[in-house]
């Protein structure tokens, strides 16, 4: 008996639990079929060492393009070796960490702690170095956005090549454990792309292309990573023992075995890649550098993403985000914490009125006194000597004392037509709200003939609105002030009247109410219809007193928000304006000349706010360490109508000028027009009122969108006036969302103007097949820019296809050349043998070849033969040797099957053809050498031959003997 | 197509349009390349594949030996890629069972087939039973390189090995056929075998020396050789049953009768019934190169639940003696109904 060389007394390796499975299933095969497949294995061991350094090859790629493209992007330099050879480094331990189990659990502990330890000793420079990356950024945004501002981070150490190089060895050694995970450990291109493609956007989004040699890199990993990924199962090797090849799985259907690795197919893989990456760019290189910039379009989509990334690179990923919930974008008087509105469209308020004025009608609920702390509030405070807010007057004081208005003229009296600046409120296309139309539109307007005012009533119906404030409109009667009526111009024997016929009315309102009471749902309310203009006589009632007070409580600004404004006025040239509007000093000056210089500043303002402002749904929040007036003036320059208002207030307050925020709702003449008629009747809905002026009742239903902030400026004598300084928008309302119109939006190209700022060109919407149609040709018309790559690749696809038959045919002529120098006939017959058989297959491929003959790639098969595979070949075709022929271990087709269909071995179809393969096979067998003169006679008589099947074919000459 | 590429159709469809909608959004040149790249790459990937495929070769290689039961020996598969593309998606599906044991599954084995040269796979098997080991192929595939298109071939490759059947200890059965009424007989030069002496005759080239007939060569100074004829009642006839009940058995005991009969010397036949056309194919046998070939050709006929074989013969040839039948794990020899 042979003696054992095993050691009896050392145990079995353990099993784990997925080897004992398939131990077990192996054990079930062989009981079962008495076979059983136990093991499967390459014979070029996959290389552990060299996998894991292809891989940390494809992790350097990977994030050496990466960073490289996004550094390189925005112009910065960087320490070519110290980032080239650390991320080489950093990769291939990270690479190596999968070699086997102990360099996985110990190398992970030591990169962790070495991770550490680097981020601690380099903080200063890796945080300046990615402070200097993000400054660049947002400059190159700036610039790409005609942004005025932008955040800017303080970089501690100053000299950014180094700095940079180290924030990129930081990063890319942070980088390299994500890509390890993506690429070593499950090869997954999706992982990949999104870990390395996603930065680069940061270039992308503002046209910029990062440099060549990168994007190679990436486009070399990436194709291989899409190709290894889907081939054999090029995972963890450190999970897999080293002699295990395969995977094995058992499935009903049997088994399926699937490799691990190929070590040399992974190398030919990435370095065909490698190849390709850069043969590819390198050729469509000319279409990255052909400048599109002046035929630059955008796209609805993009544009939308404009804000958003404005936002962010004014105010980070915090300005995003609503601090609070506001209707409309208003939260009564605080300010910045609304970054974007989203109106929803629901209604916040039925109104009805009978419409007698073609100017937008606002609804008043808000009144902003004091500000500080990016907030007006609704009382007045003042900071004492230790620098708290000390609440000098209480709201319902301010309501008491407030409200003194200009007197309306007489209705009818021509003094009510808006002229130029005289105008309270323009009509000025808001927000989210359609022009004014004209006047003949409007049914009652201009049909008024009466000569004095008169009371409307209007009912609102507060369904959604903010619950702590009533909401009233301009020169309506509020009982809770005895006074107000006379404030406001208002005469007393008109309300007296009013108080007779609507009793009820009078009692119930009142501006600001009480603690715990919530709105009035439904209430009516009697008001002045009005027109928006200001030549209308002094208000007697106002008193010195209360200008006094007006001056003393409405001229307030923060000394923060005072020194943003100045900076504001220092920088722009509106405040050269308002100074040579100011110039002569105010206390000079007369009542009226001092109402119309107020008018002027504001005009200017306004001016200025339309020229050099944007209007926006979605400015971002303000930081929260900064003030809004003064971020908005000097950063951000973008903003919805609390902007516009607060700004302009504090703007005008800092020249002297009273002024006060107000909130509330616009409804627009747009809204009113499409308001639902509910009675012809008005009758109760008026007093005094002509009958002419009555047009019928309509109901309006008022939408969170109406939403809005204006301001109230204080005209000495005159008393306050309404003035809107919020510039008109083009921008539409996204509405609700909705995947069609993104993609639609997408497709509609759109032209950036030279303040970064994008109008489509297009804006119509589908409503029927014309304008479907129309939708088509703008997508059409929209991908129009792809054309030009398209032509130039497929031009170079072209000429590469036609370059490499050229190639082949003077390879070949050239061999065949050689030979005959040699004199070596042998070979070159065999090679014009190799020609010709092409040629022919080209030909009569389907008389060779009938439709059951085996799947082959005949033309390919056949101008593939190299001179021994001929051989072969002749030796099917003439001589019938299949012994020959391996069938049984060749993908070549059975040589009878091939013989078979050969017309040219059947001696009817064309004569003497054992005589025209006979050289042939002398060539290819013989040691005896062909002669120069059965070359020639070959080349003829195949020459004459393929002549004659082409005539045959042509059904010219049904048979030509051969000469 | 396989249903198998759906996924890796609808994942490029879906990098497609996303490519798309990243060229449409950003408008720049390189995003429009890149689209186009990944619109340029299924045909490629197509013409490249294609045209490797058609070049690739296969080939099987079982052990040259016969193998006994219960070792474990290897099938060498071959991947001859003469391009310069790797085609590293190369799905074969085969099937290997041991004939006796019919397995009715179908494996698949993805391997890697690198370009400019042979890869080489090992596949190692275990069997405890005798019969035909067959290997099959029954066809290649290879998918592209982005998994879209698979392209396939039937690749009729079989390959089969004989596993002999496990040493089996046969008691003594009293096999020898001594010729001990025979005149002129001579003892077998070989022990056991006694034989009718024919002639002694000059040597020829290729005469065994153990037959020289040493005593007459010296007296004529010249090599004489003796030359035998057996008689042809003493050939035993063995007639192997294969049933599907001690299958294993049956063919243990005929083997290790065959051998034990060679070793005695003795030259017999072996008579093999086919079920299905109820023939007989008789195979003498003089040493054991000739004793596997008909094992061999025992493995390929079927293994009924009943054979009928020993009836058939008898009424095919019923003047026949000798004849040892080793059925249902027993040898049942000519003159006794049961000896072992």
């Amino acid at each position: 008996m042979p003696a054992s060389l095993k050691n009896p007394s050392k145990k079995e390796p353990r099993l784990n639990r997925s080897e004992r499975k398939l131990q077990k299933k192996r054990q079930a095969d062989l009981s079962n079929f008495h076979v059983s497949l136990e093991n499967v294995q390459m014979e070029k061991t996959p290389e552990r060492f060299f996998l894991c350094l292809i891989r940390g090859l494809l992790i350097f790629m990977a994030v050496y393009g990466t960073l490289g493209a996004l550094v390189s992007s925005f112009g910065l330099s960087y320490s070519l070796p110290l980032v080239f050879f650390g991320l080489l480094f950093f990769s291939l331990s990270s690479a190596f960490l999968y070699f086997n189990r102990l360099t996985f659990y110990l190398g992970y502990v030591l990169v962790f702690v070495g991770f550490i330890v680097f981020s601690a000793a380099g903080y200063r420079y890796i945080n300046s170095g990615f402070q200097a990356f993000m400054n660049e950024v947002y400059n190159h945004y700036s610039d790409f956005f005609y942004l005025s501002s932008v955040r800017e981070a303080a970089e501690l150490v100053a000299d950014r090549y180094t700095t940079v190089s180290l924030a990129m060895l930081f990063i890319g050694w942070f980088f390299t454990f994500l890509l390890n995970i993506a690429i070593s450990g499950y090869m997954n291109l999706l992982l990949t792309f999104l870990l390395t493609f996603l930065p680069l956007q940061l270039a992308f989004y503002v046209d910029l292309v990062p440099p060549l040699p990168y994007l190679m890199l990436l486009l070399a990993v990436y194709i291989t990573v899409a190709i290894l990924g889907r081939s054999g199962n090029y995972t963890l090797p450190y999970t897999h023992k080293k002699e295990e090849h395969f995977t094995t799985a058992y499935r009903k259907s049997g088994l399926r075995l699937t490799y691990l690795a190929s070590s040399r197919g992974m190398l030919q893989t990435a370095l065909y890649a490698m190849g390709f990456s850069v043969f590819f760019l390198l050729i469509t290189a000319g279409v990255f550098s052909a400048s599109l910039k002046s035929r630059y379009i955008s796209n609805g989509l993009k544009d939308r993403t404009d804000e958003l990334v404005k936002n962010v690179v004014q105010g980070g990923f915090g300005s995003l985000f609503n601090r609070y919930g506001a209707t409309g974008g208003l939260s009564a008087g605080r300010l910045g914490g609304v970054g974007n509105i989203s109106p929803d469209f629901a209604t916040d308020l039925t109104v009805r009125l009978v419409p007698y004025s073609s100017d937008n009608i606002y609804l008043k609920a808000f009144t902003g006194v004091t500000y500080y702390d990016s907030a007006f509030h609704p009382y007045y405070s003042k900071q004492g000597a230790d620098g708290v807010m000390q609440k000098l007057l209480s709201e319902e004081v301010i309501i008491e004392k407030d409200d003194y208005f200009p007197i309306l003229p007489p209705r009818g009296s021509g003094n009510d037509a808006p002229a130029g600046n005289d105008k309270l409120i323009g009509n000025d296309e808001l927000s989210g709200n359609d022009a004014p139309v004209g006047n003949d539109e409007l049914p009652a307007n201009d049909k008024l003939t009466g000569n004095g005012n008169f009371f409307g009533k209007m009912q609102i119906l507060n369904l959604d609105a903010d619950t702590t404030r009533n909401l009233r409109p301009y020169f309506s009667i509020c009982p809770a002030t005895r006074n107000t009526p006379v404030k406001q111009g208002i005469s007393r024997t008109l309300v007296q009247r009013s108080a007779m016929i609507y009793p009820g009315i009078l009692q119930l309102f009142s501006e600001k109410l009480p603690a715990a009471q919530n709105a009035l749902e439904s209430y009516e309310i009697l008001y002045l219809p009005y027109s928006q203009a200001i030549n209308y006589p002094d208000n007697p009632s106002i008193t010195g007193e209360y200008e006094q007070y007006v001056y003393e409580t409405y001229t307030d600004v923060p000394e923060e928000t005072l020194a943003g404004i100045r900076q504001f006025l220092d920088e722009s040239s509106l405040g050269q304006n308002l100074q040579e509007l100011l110039s002569p000093g105010s206390a000079a000056l007369s009542a009226n000349d001092l109402r119309k210089k107020t008018l002027s500043c504001a005009a200017l303002l306004k001016r200025y706010f339309s020229e050099e402002f944007s209007y926006t749904m979605a400015p971002g929040n303000t930081p929260r360490r900064e003030d809004f007036v003064a971020y908005f003036l000097n950063t951000q320059k973008r903003g919805f109508c609390a902007h516009f208002a607060a700004s302009s207030v504090l703007i005008l307050r800092s020249l002297g000028i009273p002024a006060r925020y107000v909130e509330g709702y616009m409804i627009p003449l747009s809204a009113v027009m499409d308001g639902t008629p509910i009675q012809t009747d008005t009758r109760g809905w008026q007093l005094d009122a002509p009958k002419e002026a009555a047009a019928g009742v309509v109901e309006v239903e008022v939408t969170d969108a109406s939403a809005h902030a204006w301001a109230e400026i204080y005209l000495k004598g005159y008393g306050w006036i309404p003035y809107e300084f919020t510039p008109p928008s083009h921008e539409a309302y996204a509405g609700a969302f909705n995947p069609l119109q993104l993609f639609s939006s997408l497709l509609t190209p759109s032209v950036r103007n030279n303040r970064g700022n994008t109008t489509a060109t297009d804006t119509r919407t589908a409503s029927g097949l014309s304008d479907a149609l129309h939708y088509v040709g703008t997508a059409f018309q929209s991908a129009s820019f792809l054309t030009g790559p398209l032509l130039f690749i497929l031009g170079l696809l072209c000429l590469a296809f036609a370059g490499y038959a050229l190639f082949h045919i003077a390879h070949q002529a050239l061999r065949i050349h050689r030979c005959l120098q040699k004199e070596d006939y042998n070979n070159a017959l065999l090679l014009q043998y190799q020609k010709y058989m092409s040629i022919l297959i080209r030909r009569h491929s389907k008389e060779l070849f009938p439709a059951n003959s085996p799947s082959l790639n005949k033309p390919a098969f056949f101008r593939s033969l190299t001179a021994r595979e001929a051989k072969v070949l002749l030796s099917t075709v003439t001589a019938k040797t299949p012994s020959t022929v391996k069938t049984s271990a060749t993908s070549r087709p059975d040589p009878d099957s091939l013989s078979a269909p050969y017309s040219l071995t059947d001696p009817n179809s064309l004569p003497d053809l054992n005589s025209l393969l006979d050289p042939v096979n002398k060539a290819a067998f013989s040691p005896e050498a062909i002669t120069r003169e059965e070359y020639e006679g070959f080349i003829h008589r195949f020459r004459l031959l393929l002549r004659s099947l082409k005539t045959n074919k042509s059904g010219r000459s049904h048979r030509k003997p051969l000469s | 197509m396989r249903i198998g590429n759906l996924p890796y159709i609808i994942t490029y469809f879906l990098a497609l349009l996303l490519f798309f909608l990243g060229a449409i959004f950003y408008r720049q040149p390189l995003t429009a390349v890149l689209f186009l790249l990944i619109l340029l790459f299924p045909p490629l990937s197509f013409l490249l594949c294609q045209s490797a495929f058609n070049r690739l070769t296969f080939s099987v290689s079982l052990p040259e030996e016969p193998l006994s039961a219960g070792e474990t020996f290897c099938v060498r598969i071959k991947v001859h890629n003469p391009t310069r593309l790797p085609l590293l998606n190369c799905r074969l599906v085969f099937s290997s069972e041991n004939l006796y044991y019919p397995d009715p599954r179908e494996h698949e084995m993805l391997l890697p087939a690198e370009a400019g040269g042979d890869s080489r796979f090992r596949l190692s098997y275990s069997t405890d039973a005798a019969g035909m080991f067959s290997f099959r192929v029954h066809f290649v595939e290879v998918t592209d390189l982005l998994h879209l298109i698979t392209f396939r071939r039937d690749e009729p490759l079989l390959s089969q090995i004989p596993i002999l059947p496990a040493d089996t200890q046969l008691p003594a059965l009293g096999l020898t056929k001594s010729p001990s009424g025979a005149e002129e007989s001579i003892p077998s030069p070989e022990g056991e075998l006694s034989a009718d002496l024919l002639q002694v005759r000059d040597y020829i080239p290729g005469d065994r020396l153990k037959d020289a007939h040493w005593k007459l060569s010296a007296r004529m100074d010249e090599l004489q050789i003796k030359e035998y004829e057996r008689s042809r009642e003493l050939y035993y006839v063995l007639l192997p049953v294969p049933e599907s009940a001690m299958l294993q058995e049956t063919i243990s005991l005929f083997y290790a009768l065959g051998k034990r009969l060679l070793a005695q010397g003795e030259y017999f036949q072996i008579a093999l019934f086919s079920p299905e056309d109820h023939s007989f194919a008789a195979i003498p046998v003089g040493n054991v190169s000739e004793l596997n070939t008909a094992l061999f050709r025992l493995y390929q006929l079927p293994a009924p639940e009943h054979s009928g074989a020993y009836d058939e013969l008898l009424r095919q040839s019923p003047e026949l003696s000798g004849v040892i039948r080793i059925e249902k794990g027993r040898v049942l020899l000519p003159d006794a109904p049961e000896v072992y």
